[in-house]
């Protein structure tokens, strides 16, 4: 997998190159800002995205300036860890076999420390409560230093991760959440040791210094950020498993048929393409190859979401990673590596979800400023308590000091749009679609109309006899295999139907002894000693059938199919209808996109009588036929001009321009490279209610996104007043620092867990 | 049915180029024997083996019948 792509820019000449990190220790959207600075202030760097979610850092660098050791080292000057990415596939895996390491290692760490916080914020919150139940306790010397006891460990090791964020941050002349967090809790903290070591201080001052022992707090707060931060650690881990369980399929080796028949195991980097792979029932397809031999029933739900097993013989295509169930067969590898289809999913879906949506990028703008206003406005509160708060103002002041900077940390919101993406990738990608970035997530959501190519879109895209009718005396199944023996010579893909629907009923098709071919007519034939003439109704007139089958000739014309005549010995042979047929699930999937409120467009290059029959059988609203190949991306431009937001859906070259074009373009899978590569959305596997079901996950993830966004967000804002003290001169209400803190964990995981229910999500 | 099929490649250069063919040939179900033609571009396969899989396999190796 190629990391580091590079291009030249032909006029200035400049190189850019992309350098992939993995970047440890960011808990919110702060830490993304501050990585982001770090890595732009590297001279020669270009541009740098960072996202919180799947924790890496892409950098567009000019490479002869800035190589990759000078952006790791800058990431850890900000006070957090990177890896670089490695180009090389090997590397590669031992890079991410590391970083997998490394976060596993950096959960442990997040749960001893929360472990050991938790232990003793428990007895300290009892003791500091206590004097309730038992008031004799309130005058007990003793309680202070036990409770200074309790605390210290919390304070001084288990929230060690906040003070080392904090500190780095301030190195940069910046503030993050641990920055908050070191705040309000050394705050507190530091007020308790000095009411109990220094009680005379507070005695001059007319204070009463057991009122102010704040060590439940400062524990209470240190324990429940490490519950929201591993829980949230963990929670991210489980985000991108869609992707990981789809690398992971790929078998380990393969049984290669050598020359003359001797097989042997190889390992599957080691093989090539040309190398015949067997596989045998239960075996896992090792790569992408073309089947020479045998057949079976193969399942490739991983790869199309399709859970019926899908029927394969020689002459089809199978695709790497998926099971072979009940036969045996050989295949010819034509793709290996990181050109296999499984290989080119795990990259794409690793790039949606590195990308950032647009609505992101708002919510970083808004995060940077965050923290340095929640600043101020804790400050400001606290000194509008001293000034003008009741006795005892220090003590209302320092609530509600702490109370603001814990209910403000801003951890939450980094995590509410990456999480949603990742994890709504990861599900379409386990149903056979492929979201290509962010954006197209949320272009998917103002669509309105949806335009679908015909032909390999809504349609097999390849003509089969769909109508057949023998008038000759020699049995219906003679008069068939002499007419494929006909065509067998010809190029045409209506011979191609005729041959095919022989081969069908189990025929065995002669070679012809002579054979001609009449362009934009038909064929002349000798078969089996037998003259066969086989071709347009128009050819058959000619040829002196004028009163043959008119009337059904003319009733399958308007149902929009080709008709072939076939004459034998110059008696009437047969009549053949030969169409395009729809694919099985077209009207299944067009039914969903009109249930969802959208307006449905069949654009054709097929004549209109073809393309109306079409729509007609598909419940299509809309047919524009007759469309030049070059002209879909016109009609797609058209419609935008009128105010429609159009997705269009195609498979084949000719459609690229309208998917580029179009506001949300979507490949069709079966569909060639080119449309794949100007989609924003691909669909695996050819199935058409694959539209609806993308159209529905983007819905589904934009919803989930504004959820977390309004927990992160409008929960925090809509609580800083409260903490500030603004409702106490109404209602005697202020925020107690702890409950700030258990609402900002709480924040954290709900928008994590809203995030992962995509998984579940039922799209159709 | 035992067929006999000639293939026009244009592709055909050399004595590899016929190694490769027969080679992607050999393991395909049906194919009884190939003879390359190197001066004529010609593929000739006999077996039972469908005219479609014998295309397929050939444009697969890098050799599209004509």
């Amino acid at each position: 997998m190629a990391v580091a792509a590079e291009s030249r820019e032909r006029d200035g000449a400049v190189a850019v190159a992309r350098r992939d990190l993995v970047v440890t220790g960011m808990t919110c959207a702060s830490c993304v800002a501050s990585v982001e600075d770090a890595l732009r202030g590297v001279p020669g760097v270009r541009s740098a995205d960072v996202n919180l979610a799947t924790e890496r850092a892409r950098v567009e660098v000019d490479p002869a300036r800035a190589d990759v050791t000078a952006l790791v080292r800058a990431v850890e000057r900000a006070g957090y860890g990177a890896l670089a990415v490695s180009e090389d596939e090997r590397e590669r895996a031992a890079t991410e076999q590391q970083e997998r390491a490394v976060r596993r290692a950096y959960v442990r760490a997040l749960g001893r420390r929360l472990a050991i916080a938790a232990a003793l914020a428990v007895p300290t919150m009892a003791l500091s409560m206590a004097d309730l139940a038992f008031p004799a306790l309130m005058e007990a010397a003793w309680r202070p230093y036990v409770l200074f006891a309790l605390a210290s460990p919390v304070q001084l090791w288990a929230a060690l991760p906040f003070y080392r964020g904090a500190l780095s941050a301030a190195r940069h002349r910046r503030a993050d959440m641990n920055t908050l967090v070191v705040l309000g809790t050394t705050t507190a903290y530091l007020v308790s040791v000095a009411a109990t070591f220094f009680s005379g201080l507070f005695d001059s001052l007319g204070l009463e210094p057991r009122q102010y022992l704040y060590y439940d707090t400062a524990t209470a707060i240190v324990a429940l950020i490490l519950v929201g931060r591993y829980l949230e650690a963990r929670a991210r881990a489980h985000t991108s498993d869609a992707v990981r369980s789809l690398a992971a399929l790929g078998a380990k080796s393969a049984r290669v048929r050598r020359r003359g028949g001797a097989e042997e195991d190889v390992p599957i980097e080691k093989l090539v393409v040309g190398d015949v792979v067997v596989v045998r029932p239960g075996e896992t397809v090792a790569t992408d190859g073309l089947i020479v031999a045998g057949s079976s029933g193969v399942d490739e739900s991983m790869v199309t979401g399709e859970s019926l097993p899908v029927e394969k013989r020689a002459g089809d295509d199978v695709t790497g990673g998926t099971l072979n169930r009940s036969g045996a067969f050989r295949f010819r590898v034509t793709r290996v590596g990181a050109d296999t289809l499984l290989a080119q999913i795990v990259r794409m879906v690793e790039e949606a979800q590195g990308s950032k949506a647009p609505i992101q990028r708002l919510v970083d703008r808004v995060a940077a400023v965050f923290v340095p206003v929640v600043l101020v406005v804790a400050f400001a509160s606290a000194l509008a308590w001293l000034a003008f708060g009741p006795h005892p103002s220090f003590g209302y002041a320092l609530t509600a000091f702490v109370a603001v900077l814990i209910i403000a940390c801003p951890c939450a919101l980094g995590l509410a749009t990456p999480t949603a993406i990742i994890v709504g990738t990861g599900r379409g990608a386990s149903r056979g679609i492929l979201v290509k970035s962010a954006d197209a997530l949320e272009a998917a959501k103002a669509i309105d109309v949806v335009a679908f190519d015909k032909t390999g879109t809504l349609t097999v895209g390849r003509p089969r006899v769909t109508d057949y009718l023998s008038c000759a005396g020699i049995g219906e199944d003679e008069v068939l295999r002499l007419l494929a023996g006909a065509e067998l010579r010809s190029e045409h893909p209506l011979a191609a139907a005729v041959v095919e629907a022989a081969r069908e009923r189990g025929l065995s098709v002669a070679e012809p002894e002579s054979f001609e071919a009449l362009p934009g007519e038909g064929v002349h034939a000798r078969v089996d000693g037998r003259d066969v003439w086989i071709g347009t109704p128009d050819l058959a007139r000619a040829r002196g059938f004028a009163e043959l089958g008119d009337g059904m000739v003319s009733h399958h014309q308007a149902a929009g199919k080709t008709v072939l005549v076939g004459t034998i010995d110059g008696e009437p042979g047969a009549v053949l209808a030969v169409a395009d047929v729809v694919k099985a699930s077209a009207k299944e999937a067009l039914a969903e996109v009109k249930r969802m409120g959208l307006r449905t467009l069949l654009v054709s290059g097929d004549a209109r009588r073809t393309a109306q029959a079409i729509a007609r059988e598909l419940g299509i609203d809309d047919v524009r036929a007759e469309v030049r190949p070059g002209a879909k991306a016109d009609l797609v431009a058209q419609l935008q001009r009128e105010g429609h937001r159009v997705a269009m859906v195609g498979d084949g070259v000719n459609d690229a321009p309208a998917l580029a074009r179009a506001d949300l373009g979507i490949a069709i899978g079966s569909g060639t490279d080119v449309a794949i590569a100007t989609a924003d959305i691909v669909l695996v596997g050819g199935d058409p209610r694959g539209v609806p079901r993308a159209l529905r996950l983007a819905r589904r993830t934009l919803a989930t996104i504004r959820e977390n966004l309004f927990w992160a967000f409008a929960y925090n804002v809509a609580l800083i007043p409260v903490a500030a003290g603004v409702l106490y001169p109404f209602t005697g209400w202020l925020l107690s620092p702890v409950l700030a803190a258990g609402a900002m964990a709480i924040s954290s995981v709900t928008v994590v867990t809203n995030s992962l229910r995509l998984r579940s999500a039922h799209i159709g | 049915m035992t067929d006999e099929r000639t293939y026009s490649v244009p592709a055909i250069d050399c004595e590899g180029c016929a190694n490769n063919i027969s080679e992607a040939l050999e393991p395909v179900e049906g194919v009884e024997a190939t003879v390359v033609d190197i001066n004529a571009k010609t593929v000739r396969v006999r077996g039972s083996v469908d005219d479609l899989v014998v295309r397929k396999v050939l444009t697969a190796a890098g050799y599209p019948p004509a």
